[in-house]
C-alpha cells in the first residue's frame, strides 16, 4: 500500500510539473508569436485533469465537472494573477503571463489531486 | 470486490478514449462558449455582468428556486444513472436539465420585468439573451459543484462502509478461529498424546502429525469462504482419526462420497463441526457406539448420527456450531442448512456449492 501511494505521488508530481511547464512554455511561445494562448492552455488543463482523475478511477462525468471548474478557475485566476503581478511587481506582460500560468497550473493540479484522493476507496 | 449498498462507484469501468475525447470536447466548447462567446454577445447586446446578477439577486426567490432545481436535478439523475456507468448519458441529461432550468429562470425574470414595465415584451432578445447567459453560468457552476460534492460524499460513505466491512470480517474471522481452536479438543488431544507417548511411540508420532495437520488446515482455510469437498473430507477423516484414538470402538464412521462430487464445495470445517457436535451431545462408548454416517443425497451432503443423548449436553449446548454453519451458508449462497431430528437419529444436510 505504501509503495503504491508513493508511486502514485511520484506520478502526480511528475504530471503536474510537466503540465505546468508545458503551460508556461505554450504561453511564452504563443505570446512571442502573437497568438492567443487560451485554446492550447485550455486543452492542456483538460488533459491534466483527465489524467489525474482517471489515475484515481474518478468517473468520467465527475471528471467533466472537475475539468469545467478548473478551466473557469484557470481562466479567471490566470487573468487576475497576471494583472496583479504586472501591477505589483511590474513584470513585463509576457513574463507575468508565463509565471502566472505556471503557478496557477501547479495550484489547480494539486487542488485536483487533493480532491480525487480524499477518502479514496481501496476496492 | 465487496458488495454493499454503495457498490456503484467502487467498480468503475475504465472510460474509453472516445468517451474521454467527447467529454473533453464538451468542456472545451462550454468554456469557449461562455468566456469568448460572452464577450462577443456583450458587445452586441451591450450588457454587463453586474446588470444580470443584480436582476438575479433582486428576485432572490428565483435564485433559490434555480439552485434548488439544480440540486434536485443531480439527485434525480443519481437515482436513475449511477456514477461511472453511463457518463455520456448523465452528462447529456445534466446539460438538458441545465438548459431547461436556465430557460425557465430567464423567462420568469423577463415576465417579472415585463409586469414592472422594464421591458416591452417577454420575448425581447435584448433582455432575454444576456439573462440567459448569466443564468446559464450560475446554474452550470451550481450543477457541477453539486455533482462533485455529492460524489465526494458518496465516496466517503463508501470508504466508511468498506472499513466497517473489514472490521466485521476481521471480528468474524477471529471469532471463527477462537471457536475452531476449541481448548477442550486441544486438552483432550494432549491427554491422548501423553498416554500414547508412554505406550506406543509410533502411534504417538502418527497422532501428533495428524493433530498438526488438523491445525494447519484450520489456519490455512481461515481466509477461504468455501473449500473442495475432497479437502474437507480428508480433513474430517484426520479429525475423526484423532477422536478415534480417544473413543476407540465407541466411535464409528461410515463415509460414502462418490469421486465425482470431489470438485463441489462446502464451507470450511462444516463436516468437522458436525462430527464434533455429535460427540459432544451423545454418549460415546464401546457398549453403545456412536455411528456417524456421511453421504451424498442429491445436492446435499448429509451427516447423520444415532441419538443417545448425554444428560449434561443441553447445558453445554448453545447451538453455536449449527448457527455458525447456517450463517455462513446464508452469506455465501443464500441457502439454509437442513436439520432433521427423529427419535433415533439426528441429521444435518449441508448444501453442496
Amino acid at each position: 500500500m505504501k509503495d503504491n501511494s508513493s508511486k502514485d505521488l511520484r506520478y502526480i508530481n511528475l504530471l503536474i510539473h510537466v503540465f505546468a511547464s508545458l503551460h508556461a512554455l505554450s504561453s511564452l511561445l504563443a505570446n512571442l508569436m502573437g497568438y492567443n494562448d487560451e485554446v492550447i492552455l485550455t486543452a492542456l488543463t483538460i488533459s491534466m485533469i483527465v489524467l489525474i482523475a482517471t489515475r484515481y478511477s474518478f468517473p468520467l462525468e465527475v471528471t467533466f465537472a472537475l475539468a469545467l471548474l478548473n478551466c473557469f478557475a484557470g481562466f479567471y485566476l490566470g487573468n487576475l494573477g497576471a494583472t496583479m503581478i504586472n501591477s505589483i511587481v511590474g513584470l513585463d506582460g509576457i513574463l507575468a503571463n508565463v509565471l502566472t500560468t505556471f503557478v496557477i497550473t501547479e495550484f489547480l493540479g494539486w487542488i485536483t489531486y487533493l480532491i480525487v484522493t480524499t477518502k479514496r476507496v481501496q476496492a | 470486490m465487496i458488495n454493499s449498498k454503495y457498490g456503484s462507484t467502487r467498480l468503475l469501468r475504465n472510460p474509453n478514449l472516445k468517451q474521454v475525447l467527447l467529454l473533453a470536447m464538451a468542456v472545451f466548447s462550454i468554456r469557449f462558449l461562455i468566456v469568448d462567446g460572452l464577450q462577443s454577445i456583450q458587445k452586441v447586446y451591450s450588457f454587463s455582468y453586474s446588470d444580470i446578477f443584480s436582476q438575479l439577486f433582486y428576485s432572490y426567490t428565483l435564485l433559490f428556486f434555480m439552485i434548488f432545481c439544480d440540486i434536485w436535478l443531480i439527485r434525480l439523475i443519481n437515482r436513475v444513472y449511477d456514477y461511472g456507468k453511463t457518463p455520456l448519458i448523465r452528462t447529456l441529461l445534466e446539460l438538458v436539465g441545465l438548459m431547461i432550468i436556465t430557460l425557465t429562470g430567464s423567462w420568469l425574470t423577463n415576465i417579472r420585468r415585463f409586469f414592472n414595465q422594464e421591458v416591452e415584451s417577454i420575448f425581447e432578445a435584448n433582455s432575454f439573451i444576456p439573462l440567459f447567459i448569466g443564468f446559464f453560468m450560475l446554474n452550470l457552476l451550481t450543477i457541477v459543484t453539486t455533482d462533485l460534492i455529492i460524489y465526494m460524499r458518496r465516496r466517503q460513505q463508501e470508504s466508511l462502509a468498506i472499513e466497517i466491512e473489514k472490521k466485521n470480517r476481521a471480528r468474524d474471522q477471529y471469532a471463527k478461529l477462537k471457536s475452531q481452536l476449541n481448548p477442550h479438543f486441544l486438552f483432550n488431544s494432549l491427554n491422548v498424546l501423553d498416554y500414547l507417548v508412554h505406550t506406543d511411540t509410533n502411534r504417538a508420532s502418527s497422532y501428533l502429525k495428524k493433530l498438526a495437520g488438523v491445525y494447519r488446515y484450520l489456519l490455512n482455510k481461515e481466509e477461504e469462504d468455501c473449500v473442495y469437498l475432497q479437502e474437507e473430507v480428508k480433513f474430517a477423516n484426520s479429525y475423526f482419526d484423532l477422536m478415534k484414538e480417544r473413543f476407540d470402538k465407541g466411535l464409528l464412521l461410515e463415509l460414502d462420497i462418490p469421486a465425482n462430487y470431489n470438485k463441489l464445495k462446502i464451507v470450511p470445517c462444516g463436516l468437522q463441526t458436525l462430527i464434533e457436535n455429535a460427540t459432544k451431545h451423545n454418549i460415546v462408548s464401546p457398549d453403545s457406539p456412536l455411528l456417524i454416517e456421511i453421504f451424498i443425497q442429491g445436492d446435499w451432503i448429509v451427516v447423520r448420527n444415532n441419538i443417545q443423548p448425554k444428560f449434561s449436553s443441553h447445558k453445554d449446548s448453545c447451538g453455536v456450531g449449527l448457527a455458525s454453519l447456517e450463517a455462513q451458508y446464508l452469506t455465501l449462497c443464500q441457502q439454509s442448512i437442513v436439520i432433521v431430528k427423529s427419535d433415533k437419529s439426528f441429521e444435518v444436510k449441508l448444501p453442496l456449492i
